[in-house]
């Protein structure tokens, strides 16, 4: 169904938009969340602590919303096999560590500084993704 | 005070990805969906609002030439796109398509998570390291 009403939509957009410069802001730092996630991997460096800091705080957003104020958002999760989610998991991963982003990183941080790079990283992407959904429509 | 600022930044980031819509995969699907008639545009419009809240501050940030905490912020010069920017970006838009879960949302969505995303969760984490191994990144 169509609809023209994208409160949530613009909403949503904004505390993105916000969330992901705030570090740079603060603290100068540009980056996403495939490269927050990497390197909260390494927490005995300073960046890393700073890194698990911001995971910690989409994890216990997720908490808190899906789980005490609105638990009728929980979405209905798509159902695979455990290892097409393990290799969807390994893709999206890699991929995303080897092109130095991801939705936020290229998406976000890097078409809001104009970066060409990462106007290339999101046409690939969404493409790519793109045509998986439409072959996935085609065998199922 | 430090890691504050990125806790807040982490919390603000979920719970924008959760009003957007980004956490559901369903959703995420219909707008990855082009060909199909029930194609979903609106979050063509959360990218484009985040991309210009983004934008707006980032040039505010470059024009001071520094950041709230007093360090030189110099913007990172344009990189041309290489081999590796491509391969990764193929890759990681073949497994978005494949569940419709980015990195931000997949973390997000993780205490309401069945075994399949969590699986997902761990293997992407096993990516990302294996990633900052090969790519020779910090």
């Amino acid at each position: 169904m169509l609809s023209l009403n994208f409160t949530d939509e613009l909403l949503g957009g904004l505390l993105i938009g916000i969330a992901s410069v705030l570090p740079l802001v603060f603290k100068g730092r540009i980056a996403g969340v495939s490269g927050y996630a990497a390197s909260a991997l390494r927490p005995h460096a300073l960046a890393g602590r700073e890194s698990l800091a911001f995971v910690l705080g989409l994890i216990i957003s997720g908490l808190v919303l899906l789980r005490w104020l609105a638990p009728a958002s929980v979405p209905a999760f798509p159902v695979h096999s455990l290892s097409y989610f393990a290799v969807a998991g390994l893709l999206v991963g890699y991929g995303a560590r080897v092109a130095g982003g991801c939705t936020s990183g290229h998406g976000v941080c890097g078409l809001g500084r104009f970066s060409v790079r990462s106007l290339v990283s999101v046409i690939i992407f969404m493409t790519v993704a793109m045509v998986v959904v439409w072959l996935r429509g085609l065998v199922s | 005070m430090n890691l504050f600022v990125y806790f807040i930044a982490g919390l603000c980031f979920g719970a924008g990805l959760w009003k957007a819509g980004m956490t559901d995969p369903a959703k995420v699907e219909s707008f990855l969906a082009v060909t199909s008639p029930r194609w979903d545009v609106s979050l063509m419009v959360v990218l484009a609002v985040a991309v210009m809240v983004y934008a707006a501050i980032f040039f505010w940030v470059a024009r001071r030439k520094a950041s709230l905490d007093g360090h030189v912020f110099i913007a990172p010069p344009q990189r041309k796109a290489d081999r590796k920017l491509v391969l990764g970006s193929v890759l990681f838009g073949a497994g978005w398509g494949m569940v419709g879960l980015c990195p931000g949302p997949a973390l997000t969505v993780i205490s309401a998570a069945p075994v399949g995303v969590l699986v997902f969760l761990l293997t992407m984490l096993v990516g990302l390291e294996l990633g900052t191994r090969t790519a020779g990144k910090k």
